[in-house]
């Protein structure tokens, strides 16, 4: 995929789907990112909605500012449970000059079921 | 049971080794996390933490307030509203709001510098029946 550049963004489009497994290599290193606290179920889907986004557009302009971020938890996600997720772009607009960019995670089972959805705000650089 | 006036703070001393795992975790290869020459370069003029990363001293302070069934099912929030360094030492919190009980003021403070800052809601909104976004 080629650099995502701001106006290559349409809003209502999806961006990419990604799937995930919660597995050991993933919570070892998480114990080395945030010591000292076993992971709770907001801050395994915070990271894992961050990995959705950054997996699938993975060539992004450089100097981007994560400004704001909403983030809905609605059941646990565990070790060993893998992860469907849907990266869709909600809006991208020029705003007092700057670029803003919505990113919509959501986050479910193999069977549907949701486990989260995130929208994370993104000034793109350019 | 009634809600809390505040959440249990908690803190979280940030460091490169954990910048560098959780950008393994999230994919996240921006060297504006990992590489101090290039960091040098930008207005910052040094590392800066993931926000999401600095945000888990928010989720320890979450968790250290409530059960984990409140903690496995709520809406958060936040605006980033200043960069976190290697070696900062960060405190999360919050307050309930006033007139209700399930939705709080949180924040993440560095110092005397609030660096994420947004509202909690223990009550979430019910999801859309289908397809990708979040409720707000």
């Amino acid at each position: 995929m080629p650099t995502m550049t701001f106006a290559d963004f349409v809003p209502g489009t999806v961006l990419g789907n990604d799937r995930f497994t919660v597995d050991a290599w993933w919570l070892a290193q998480w114990a080395i990112a945030v010591p000292g606290a076993a992971p709770s179920p907001g801050a395994i889907a915070m990271a894992l909605a961050m990995r959705s986004y950054l997996s699938i557009l993975r060539d992004r302009t450089p100097g981007n500012l994560h400004a704001r971020q909403q983030l809905s938890v609605r059941r646990a996600v565990a070790a060993g449970d893998t992860v469907m997720s849907r990266l869709t772009c909600e809006s991208a607009e020029l705003r007092h000059e700057r670029r803003r960019v919505v990113l919509a995670v959501a986050a479910c089972d193999a069977q549907g079921d949701a486990f989260f959805e995130a929208r994370m705000t993104i000034l793109w650089a350019r | 049971m009634k809600a809390p006036d505040t959440l249990v703070e908690a803190t979280l001393a940030v460091e490169h080794a954990m910048l560098v795992a959780y950008g393994a975790l999230t994919c996240d290869s921006n060297p504006i996390h990992l590489d101090a020459g290039f960091a040098a370069t930008t207005p910052y003029g040094r590392c800066i933490a993931h926000g999401t990363l600095s945000l888990n001293v928010l989720w320890q302070s979450i968790a250290a307030t409530f059960d984990a069934a409140t903690a496995a099912r709520l809406d958060l929030d936040i605006r980033f509203t200043a960069p976190v360094f290697v070696g900062e030492h960060l405190v999360g919190g919050g307050a309930r709001m006033p007139g209700t009980d399930t939705r709080y003021e949180v924040w993440v403070k560095a110092g005397d510098r609030t660096v994420i800052a947004g509202e909690l809601d223990l009550q979430p909104a019910a999801l859309r029946p289908s397809g990708p976004g979040i409720s707000s």
